[in-house]
């Protein structure tokens, strides 16, 4: 007896006359899969470093993200206390095991109660890194991992996320061959374009509908 | 989802007279157009990229099998499992096992149009699992026992004065009129949800063969809280969503959210690629794909393959004439507006879903802003081809039809007739300007006056004009 599964690919080939596929064409499948190449990458994508930052700025914000350049880690590191002062938030937050963040000199800043690990449900705010960032539509991308739980992403109400000049890309085509280079593909890949939203009450747009009400980056300009 | 596509007229009769849903409706068709518009302005390579996501969707389906191959051997690699489905029966019991075997007692869901398709909420509740929506909207038109009217926008049909009413009555809080109060309130309540889950199910927008991802395209994040908290996370897919690869993919997301809201990139675009893996401190630890086909692959091959391309951005409603007047819950199942009159005979049969094709003026305004460029007028024409064959149409129609034809073949005889007709009507109607009604032309003239004709055929007038010298 055949199964679903033979069933449905045998009406694919009936449909598509795949017996009618050479040995040659199923190479050039096989090649496209393995070397995919770019189609159309936008000019804005393309930018030259100097003026990308600026465009992921401004794509960033009008996705409704804040965002501040700093010049150092020290500068970073006091950005975090005052996002949490100007927002009236407690000195308190939970962040990614990684790395990227705990190099931070984050004793020179003010006093602040830090966590490592996943998000737990009544944690405020969040600080996480990115594995990169893409200037055409002022997107972040993080991934899942052992330094860089998920969670951290969606639970918190408050998503502060740091982000180095070196981690901007300016497509996402540049990113995937990043993601590439770094390992086998993880389990998760967040593309973060601003905060949560919704218009599905009363068609109109609300921020925090299920994840961060506030998406704030602070750009480290090293 | 039970189909009430074959009495799309008296549906569109109720709904003609729908106040309400002239109200919501007029303003959320205005500003979503308007949003694509001001999106293409920014992306002068627009064009060129819907270029690509045409050619690109064509050529994963010419080499379906192929790819879908590809991306279950990628997702089994990974730890995770595919199941493949001919029928929706067969998906929804796929799913109602997986739930079993993890001991579900609640799962939570994503927005899908596939699980709308199967019927999926039905079939857990019968088999005593709660399915709990988690997109604002879908949230709403469950409470409401609804059915979503919009492919991006389930509840669009709702004023915010509906969900006051909505929330109160079930949640029994507080009578919120503030949008933002109504927000946080059902933000609140779904997100006890989430953590109690011991399932989570999303659709998919894209499955991407390369590397065995799913891809899912929100502004909420429900359905990443969805995917991740709970320990089994069941991904529900048709098998046209898949494209070849992360640059494929890359070319198509550029033109999604730009069709569908105006967005240049939603809030949250995320792939997923098997459970958790060892290390990590989060995440699902089973991961599976029901893979739908119910009725699909048999039009491989044929004219209507075309409309496998859709990626469901909605583009085709926001800016169609007769999805505006009528709404969504007319077309009567899961997919609405021209896409709905394409696809649903398709994934119905033909007579079940033959008024669709008929309801639309051919105007091309779906074709014209399709991001993958479905020629849906032809598609349409094809169907209602397809149902006149099998029989489709009353004694009436179908002898009108008829009549009319032996006169057509026949140009003599029908410049004969007509010119009889026409000066009949004129003497009829020469002190009135318009008729009321007409005998056989009711459904015309209940809505709309029939104007009396000038007592001559356009030919002979044509004819009289050229013989004069000058154009008619
Ligand atoms: S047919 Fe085209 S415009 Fe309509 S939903 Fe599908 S992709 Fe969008």
């Amino acid at each position: 007896m055949s199964t679903s599964r033979e069933r449905i690919l045998g009406r694919i080939r009936t449909g598509i006359r795949a017996d009618l596929r050479t040995p040659e064409q199923k190479d050039v499948l096989q090649k496209r899969l393995a070397n995919p190449g770019r189609g159309v990458i936008p000019a804005r994508a393309q930018l030259p470093s100097s003026e990308s930052v600026d465009f992921f700025e401004t794509r960033a914000k009008a996705q409704a993200c804040t965002i501040v350049r700093v010049k150092s880690e020290t500068e970073a590191v006091a950005a975090v206390s005052d996002f949490l002062r100007d927002n009236n938030l407690p000195a308190k937050v939970v962040m990614s095991p990684s790395e990227k963040l705990s190099a931070l000199p984050w004793e020179e800043g003010p006093s602040l109660e830090r966590r490592e690990g996943p998000a737990r449900a009544d944690d405020e705010v969040s600080v996480t890194p990115v594995a990169v960032a893409v200037a055409e539509t002022g997107t972040m991308v993080a991934v899942s991992g052992p330094q860089t739980p998920t969670t951290l992403n969606f639970v918190p109400d408050n998503h502060v996320v740091i982000v180095r000049k070196s981690d901007l890309v300016g497509s996402y085509e540049e990113a995937w061959e990043r993601l590439r280079q770094s390992g086998p593909m993880p389990r998760t890949v967040n593309w973060l374009s601003g905060p949560s939203r919704s218009a599905d009450i009363g068609q109109t747009m609300y921020m925090g509908a299920h994840g961060p009400r506030r998406q704030h980056i602070i750009f480290i300009e090293d | 989802m039970k189909s009430t596509t074959s009495s799309f007229k008296e549906n569109v009769h109720s709904e003609l007279q729908n106040e309400n849903l002239k109200r919501v409706f007029g303003g959320i068709l205005q500003v979503l157009p308007l949003g694509r518009a001001m999106a293409m302005a920014n992306l002068p390579e627009f064009d060129a990229l819907r270029d690509q996501a045409r050619d690109i969707k064509n050529h994963t389906l010419e080499n379906l099998d192929f790819y879908l191959e590809a991306f279950e051997a990628k997702v089994i690699e990974q730890g995770g499992h595919v199941h493949w489905c001919e029928t929706h029966e067969e998906a929804r019991d796929t799913v109602l096992k997986i739930c079993q075997t993890a001991g579900a007692k609640t799962v939570t869901k994503g927005k899908s149009m596939i699980t709308e398709e199967m019927g999926l909420n039905a079939h857990l509740e019968a088999n005593g699992i709660e399915p709990i929506e988690t997109d604002m909207g879908e949230y709403i038109i469950q409470l409401a026992g609804e059915t979503p009217s919009h492919l991006i926008g389930p509840a669009f049909h709702k004023s915010k004065e509906e969900v006051t009413e909505l929330f109160y009555e079930h949640h029994k809080t507080q009578r919120w009129t503030e949008g933002e109060d109504l927000m946080a309130e059902g933000r609140k309540v779904l997100r006890e949800k989430y953590f109690a889950a011991d399932v989570g199910i999303t659709g998919a927008n894209f499955l991407i063969a390369e590397t065995g991802s799913t891809v899912i395209v929100t502004n909420e994040g429900n359905g990443d809280l969805t995917q991740t908290l709970p320990k089994v996370h069941i991904v529900c897919a048709s098998i046209e969503k898949v494209v070849p690869t992360l640059e494929d993919f890359s070319q198509l997301i550029r033109v999604l959210p730009r069709s569908a809201t105006g967005q240049e990139i939603t809030a949250y675009t995320t792939l997923s690629t098997g459970p958790r893996r060892a290390d990590d401190l989060d995440g699902p630890d089973e991961f599976h794909v029901v893979l739908l086909d119910a009725g699909r692959s048999k039009y491989l091959g044929t004219e209507v393959q075309e409309v496998l391309r859709c990626i469901r951005c909605s583009a085709c409603l926001n800016h169609c004439p007769i999805y505006s007047a009528i709404g969504g819950h007319a077309y009567g199942w899961v997919y609405q507006g021209p896409i709905g009159a394409a696809l649903d005979p398709l994934l119905l049969g033909t007579m079940e879903a033959a008024h669709l094709p008929n309801a639309s003026t051919l105007c091309g305004r779906c074709e014209a802003v399709c991001p993958v460029r479905i020629p849906i007028p032809k598609i349409l024409r094809h169907w209602r081809t397809e149902a006149h064959r099998q029989g489709f149409g009353t004694v009436g129609e179908r002898s009108g039809l008829a009549f009319w034809a032996f006169f057509a073949r026949r140009p003599w005889l029908y410049s004969l007739g007509a010119a009889w007709m026409m000066k009949a009507l004129g003497a009829w109607g020469a002190n009135r300007g318009a008729f009321k009604s007409l005998p056989f032309l009711s459904g015309w003239t209940l809505s709309r006056d029939m104007p009396a004709p000038e007592g001559e055929t356009f030919q002979s007038a044509w004819k009289k004009a050229q013989k004069e010298g000058r154009s008619a």
